[in-house]
């Protein structure tokens, strides 16, 4: 009998500093905003997560169980894991927490490279400005 | 409440005139994948074969699963599976005679699962085990203990020497078993990639004492980078122990232990890496050891004696 | 338990099995080459030695010379029946513990689901069991080749060690020591020289200190009767010892001297007494003046030949009490050992 092939292909990169199971859930949250999980899709079980990705599994538990709180998977009993129908509004917001950390680990290496408070905001302003314009 | 898998109150181990190990406490609780962290002659290996009744304490008490490991006692061994750093071979023995070794030394041996877990691994039962490669003898070894179905799994440095694609293998078949069976697991390791990939609690031994031991999850929590100008730093806020302390011609930096909330007081704080916690640790000088996380939170807060 | 415990020492069971069924194929083809040497001396025209017709003097000779060198060459045989089974037990029993502590392989054994001491009880009753059995056909063809080639008397230094079950004992008691030994020193190496230097002390000890005690002595006296033959006077001495007796003494005692064994400090007083009184004159019946005059008389101290299979039992429980310590020991020391 051959295996179907999981939904989505976890990677694990254990010296990012991003914790184990926050990479999942980002993971999980960049598939369906790129449309590649969609509503009704099964997460793979956490076995098969441990065979895909050298991981402890309580890691994928609580990836898991995050997602559900984030509204974009919920858990069918003896079933699995799957993708709540509408993910897409959800995926949004839940990447604010990820903006706002980046936010935060791109101002500190501002400030360690010598830029002042209003440095900070001009640069900011610019790329926002700029970015802006190709948009439209 | 549930009982821990290790517990130990001021263990101790003694060669001749040196401490291996001193004042040791600890209380790990179950269905965790602890890492044991620390330089050669830490104590790792110490702790561990005390946990697997091959060495008895000095002083102090271990108990394991909830009964005491420096008393003989065949059941509570066979509840436990022992992987040495040495990784001992019966020499000339091939892989089904060591199996029936296993089989006919434990109650709870499961023969098929054994044979399964050398058989995906491309090894024949009838190889010759000092015949293998190391990798293929540690995932024998592995197979050794893990089919006897035991709760806890103690490994000293189960993936040592071992090439990328053997450890990979190696920690993949654990966390199987975790994943299937719940086994608690307390691995000794150089390798920090695997503490954050695979281990959901840390101990950091340095120096024969125990300077931490928690959840992953709250050592990212309870530590901060804290960063200020080194022309005007501030007064370090309240609840901070400092661990480790960087300097350069413009910075300093702190990597602190806190236990109330930070406020800020005019240093940029941020979240250390793991990586960088444990190498704080390590690299911390003390004459007596700091004590492990629970403990020092409640000095602090002015709850203990 | 049983088979690993066979498994570990799987080499060594093998390497002896065969060394032994050599030994005891030469061991037979001798004892039956010597049998056959005494039974033609025995036999018409020598009779033993006892009255043959001249004629054959030549034959009965070299015939008598044969048996003996048949005979002699192989009190090497009696060393054969006792070196390699001993040396069994020690290899046996210094790898029982110190060999898996050397490879660290107790770190495996010792955390299965087995007690040490079940552990340790089971290999050493398989060594045990091995080391008997294979006394077996060594014990029984030594027993016969002594008795066949008339290795007189039977209690003696050189062949009672090979004979009855002695070799079965001795090895099980070098098992033993082994065992224990290898326990504290903790490497199999260490363990077998230390064994067969305590294994010569013992053996010696036992023979010499502890076999006098174990068994009843005898004393006889000795009668001296002045013989004249032409112008040569001599003295001969008898004594009423049976043949085949194991003397443990000879020589002049005062007569109202107890029934222990002399030392040598008092002995040497009594030759010396007996040298000052000879210097006035040395025939034969100045001797027996002498003797007379200072009270001594002529003695044997024996043990009788029919307290051989006594002294066999008496022996072997000796060394066997002595293994079953040492092995207590061992199994005492192993729960606390150091893996």
């Amino acid at each position: 009998m051959t295996e179907k092939q999981p939904n989505i292909q976890f990677r694990l990169d254990p010296r990012s500093g991003v914790a184990p199971y926050r990479q999942l859930v980002e993971q999980v949250q960049r598939a369906v905003e790129l449309g590649r999980l969609r509503g009704g899709d099964q997460l793979p079980s956490v076995r098969e997560v441990v065979t895909q990705v050298t991981i402890n599994p309580n890691t994928v538990h609580r990836a898991y169980r995050e997602l559900e709180h984030l509204g974009l998977a919920e858990g069918r009993t003896g079933l699995g894991t799957f993708i709540t129908e509408h993910p897409g509004a959800l995926a949004a917001s839940a990447t604010h927490e990820e903006l706002a950390r980046d936010l935060r680990r791109w101002t500190r290496r501002a400030r360690a490279a010598g830029l002042s408070d209003e440095e900070l905001l001009t640069m900011a302003q610019r790329i926002i400005n700029r970015d802006q314009m190709v948009r439209t | 409440m549930t009982t821990p898998v290790l517990e130990t109150h001021q263990l101790a181990k003694r060669f001749a005139r040196t401490w291996a190990l001193r004042d040791c406490t600890l209380s790990i609780p179950p269905g965790r994948v602890v890492a044991l962290v620390g330089p050669n002659g830490a104590g790792k290996s110490t702790l561990l074969r005390m946990a697997a009744g091959l060495w008895r304490p000095t002083q102090g008490t271990i108990e394991v699963l909830g009964e005491r490991a420096d008393r003989e006692n065949s059941a509570l061994v066979g509840r436990i599976g022992y992987l040495d750093q040495e990784r001992p071979v019966y020499q000339g023995f091939r892989v089904d005679e060591l199996f029936r070794f296993g089989r006919a030394t434990n109650p709870t041996w499961d023969m098929d699962a054994a044979r399964a877990y050398v058989d995906q691994l491309g090894i024949s039962l009838r190889d010759r085990v000092n015949n293998l490669s190391s990798g293929q003898q540690a995932q024998v070894a592995l197979a050794m203990s893990l089919a006897k179905r035991p709760e806890l799994l103690i490994l000293d440095e189960p993936a040592a020497a071992l090439d990328p694609v053997a450890r990979e293998d190696l920690l993949r078949l654990l966390m199987r078993e975790v994943a299937e069976r719940r086994t608690s697991v307390i691995l000794s390791t150089h390798a920090l990639g695997d503490v954050a990939s695979i281990c959901d609690y840390l101990v950091i031994l340095s120096r024969s004492r125990v300077v931490l031991a928690d959840d992953l999850e709250f050592v990212g929590q309870s530590h901060r980078l804290l960063s200020a100008s080194s022309t005007a730093t501030p007064t370090l806020p309240d609840g901070v122990t400092v661990i480790g302390t960087r300097t350069s011609s413009r910075e300093v930096t702190h990597l602190a232990r806190t236990t109330l909330p930070l406020v800020d007081d005019g240093w940029q704080v941020s979240e250390p890496t793991l990586d960088e916690v444990i190498l704080a640790y390590l690299r911390h000088e003390t004459d007596h050891g700091v004590t492990p996380t629970h403990e020092l939170d409640q000095v602090l807060r002015g709850e203990a004696s | 338990m049983t088979w690993m415990s066979w498994r570990l020492q799987r080499s060594l069971y093998l390497f002896f099995v065969v060394a032994t069924a050599v030994v005891l194929g030469l061991t037979l083809s001798n004892g039956l080459h010597t049998a056959s040497l005494l039974h033609q001396w025995k036999a018409t025209p020598c009779h033993g030695g006892n009255g043959f017709n001249v004629r054959y003097q030549a034959y009965c000779h070299d015939l008598f010379n044969n048996y003996m060198h048949s005979r002699s060459a192989d009190q090497f045989y009696a060393l054969m029946a006792v070196v390699p089974l001993t040396l069994l037990g020690i290899l046996l029993g210094a790898n029982l513990v110190a060999g898996e502590i050397e490879s660290t392989t107790v770190r495996v054994a010792w955390t299965q689901s087995i007690t040490r001491r079940r552990w340790y009880a089971s290999k050493a009753a398989v060594a045990l069991a091995s080391l008997t059995a294979l006394s077996l056909p060594v014990c029984l063809t030594y027993t016969w080749w002594i008795a066949t080639v008339d290795f007189a008397p039977r209690i003696s230094s050189t062949t009672f060690a090979a004979d009855g079950w002695m070799p079965l004992v001795i090895a099980v008691f070098a098992f033993a020591l082994a065992t224990l030994i290898g326990v504290v020193l903790r490497r199999p190496g260490r363990a077998i020289a230390a064994t067969l230097l305590v294994m010569i002390l013992v053996t010696w000890a036992i023979q010499n200190e502890v076999r006098p005690h174990l068994v009843a002595h005898h004393w006889a006296s000795g009668v001296t009767t002045v013989v004249t033959k032409g112008d040569f006077t001599g003295a001969n001495v008898s004594f009423s010892t049976p043949p085949n007796s194991w003397i443990l003494f000879q020589g002049y005692v005062p007569t109202d001297w107890g029934h222990t064994v002399p030392t040598r400090g008092q002995t040497s007083r009594w030759n010396d007494e007996l040298a000052s009184c000879m210097s006035h004159g040395s025939s034969a019946n100045d001797f027996t003046t002498c003797v007379q005059r200072l009270g001594l008389r002529n003695v044997q101290v024996y043990v009788a030949d029919n307290e051989f299979w006594a002294l066999q039992m008496r022996e072997g429980a000796v060394y066997l009490a002595a293994a079953a310590l040492l092995l207590g020991a061992g199994l005492v020391l192993v729960r606390g050992a150091k893996a």
